[in-house]
């Protein structure tokens, strides 16, 4: 815990140092909002039963999206995990993470979690005000809304945390992960429910979607905070999010035990 | 205390192939040539020594040093360091030792010194007050001030080295494992290495094993050495004993009153310097020095000045690279 207090006060000074790349960032994202929230705007005058929701609560949806892609964006960060890892194995010094007496997993998570902790607080939440001010952005539906939207928007980042690190010991393997990361990237893209609602898919494809942790990452927060979804639904919903996050973490754990020990009687 | 009983490790080298195929077969079958890094091992190495470790790039010290660490598996053989199995007791081991790597970081390349010791302190659970003294020590050792709120990265290499070093330390081990720390510092900067290096063996009895290719490295740091050829032990002992049993070749420069004589001694080599003097290399244990003073005085020259050289270490660890031990 106090190693996380400490990565949290390291991203805070280093938001200083570079003020002007965080600026820019939020400007970026304000400008991000912006362009979904005309797109979806445009595409209401064309069909306003297209999508089957009220305008403002797709144009809530996208923006949010949007802005909570400032956490989740996969390969943004240089110290997401399947990054720093493949940083550190290319230039040879990720036996000095095998040197610290804790395990990678929990060191890169520790590190995740504040950086992610960090950008919600000072890019998203400043974001999300803009957006309410200034495009018309709804507030949660109801309390309870707010409340499973925080829970779940915290389950996403484990489940994008363990993925990611998942990919991150591929790199273990195969040396370099920048194609496959462009894949992951695209999928995640289009399979959370980010860009494009899932319902908008035909039936075959969504079925898919269903099975695939992915729209937990997206999909749900942003269904919840809309309130699109009926209490039994949220609580499902966050079920869901929690077996996924156990899920993935076990298996992340399970695998980099198995790298771990094969790095250790091989060497690098 | 460290003690190490018939280490050996093995790697296994993908093999090229040739032929039809290749690359193909290569993917479906792969050969493998294993190569023994360390073969057979034995040392043991007490508390507060500071032991060198030399050997040729590819001997094998790297090897040893991340088995001694805990990060390599042995394939068989045991380590003990201060009563715990490196690989198996990992996170208490590691609490225990210092690692530094002259080739590579171990700090976060893109955050600030500080910022990286302070999650450093969290990490190995270092009391605030044991912290703020170390910070304070290492600081005036290494004179760290000018760079500790900038990032690894922007460090230069000496720079980058000293901060390896105290963020190796700040847990207070017991064992410190250098890889070659002083590699590609410049020489004023190699010096204030020593030193630190030096005072935290001697004051702190912090127990170093070094490995380098740096002959001032062991001069200055250790009074011990093992050397290491293709995985196996050729020496180990005194850094001085070493001279006695591969400094094969002698020198002596003399200076004499008037022409120089000829020289001519089986086994003994005479150079005419440009300056007058003339040097004479004879192998160790042929003749006694004397004897050729001796045999000199014979054809009636005076000699006005004598300079004995003892063969240096750089020399000998040469002789030893180059041959592979075959003393």
């Amino acid at each position: 815990m106090k190693v996380f207090v400490n990565w949290f006060k390291t991203e805070m000074r280093a938001a200083g140092l570079y003020r002007a790349d965080f600026l820019l960032r939020l400007c970026y994202s304000f400008i991000a909002m912006y362009g979904v929230c005309s797109l979806w705007q445009a595409l209401y005058r064309q069909d306003p039963g297209l999508v089957g929701r009220p305008l403002q609560a797709m144009v809530t949806y996208a923006m949010l999206a949007v802005a909570l892609d400032i956490v989740f964006y996969p390969s943004a960060l240089k110290s997401a995990p399947q990054n720093y890892i493949a940083d550190q194995v290319r230039t040879g010094r990720i036996d000095t993470d095998l040197l610290r007496p804790r395990d990678l997993q929990s060191q890169l998570l520790t590190r995740n979690a504040a950086v992610a902790l960090f950008s919600l607080l000072w890019l998203v939440l400043p974001a999300w005000l803009l957006g309410v001010f200034f495009l018309g952005m709804e507030l949660p539906a109801t309390a309870l809304c707010a409340v499973a939207f925080a829970v779940s928007v915290a389950l996403g980042f484990f489940i994008l945390f363990s993925l990611n690190f998942l990919l991150g010991l591929v790199c273990f393997v195969t040396l370099d992960i920048r194609q496959i990361t462009m894949a992951y990237s695209g999928i995640l893209t289009i399979l959370s429910g980010k860009l494009i609602p899932n319902w908008l898919y035909p039936e075959w494809m969504q079925a898919v979607i269903r099975a695939l942790p992915f729209r937990c990452i997206f999909e749900m927060p942003l269904n919840i905070y809309t309130g699109a979804l009926a209490e039994r639904e949220i609580v499902l919903g966050i079920c869901l999010q929690g077996f996924w996050a156990l899920a993935l973490f076990c298996f992340g754990r399970l695998a980099w035990r198995k790298v771990h020990r094969r790095l250790s009687v091989q060497g690098g | 205390m460290i003690s190490v009983k018939k280490l050996t490790k093995t790697y296994r080298i993908a093999q090229p192939q040739e032929g039809r195929f290749a690359a193909l077969r290569s993917l479906v079958r792969p050969q493998y040539a294993i190569r023994r890094a360390v073969d057979g091992i034995d040392f043991d190495i007490q508390d507060g020594e500071a032991v060198g470790y030399i050997g040729q790039n590819g001997a094998g010290k790297s090897t040893t040093i991340k088995m001694l660490s805990g990060i390599l598996t042995p394939d068989s053989g045991s380590i003990e360091v201060n009563g715990l199995t490196p690989h198996i007791e990992r996170k208490a081991h590691l609490q225990n030792i210092g690692v530094v790597f002259g080739q590579k970081t171990s700090l976060w390349w893109d955050v600030p010194v500080i910022d990286s010791l302070r999650i450093l302190k969290e990490m190995y659970r270092i009391e605030d007050g044991r912290f703020k003294r170390n910070l304070e020590m290492f600081c005036g050792l290494l004179d760290l001030e000018p760079f500790l709120g900038q990032p690894v990265r922007q460090l230069s290499l000496g720079q980058r080295v000293r901060a390896d070093l105290a963020a190796a330390l700040m847990h207070d081990p017991h064992v410190l494992f250098l890889d070659e720390p002083t590699i590609g510092v410049d020489v004023v900067a190699k010096e204030r290495l020593r030193e630190f290096i030096l005072k935290i063996n001697q004051e702190r009895k912090v127990t170093v094993l070094l490995t380098t290719h740096d002959v001032v490295d062991m001069e200055k740091l250790v009074d011990r050495v093992i050397v290491i050829n293709a995985g196996s032990i050729l020496y180990d002992g005194r850094l001085q004993g070493l001279r006695e049993r591969y400094g094969r070749e002698r020198r002596m420069e003399l200076a004499f009153e008037g022409e120089p004589p000829e020289i001519s001694l089986p086994g003994v080599q005479a150079k005419k310097q440009k300056d007058g003097k003339v040097t004479v290399t004879f192998a160790q244990g042929q003749y006694a020095v004397d004897e050729i003073l001796f045999h000199i005085r014979q054809g009636g020259v005076s000699i006005r000045d004598i300079t004995i050289q003892n063969a240096d270490i750089e020399q000998i660890v040469r002789d030893i690279y180059q041959e592979g031990g075959k003393a």
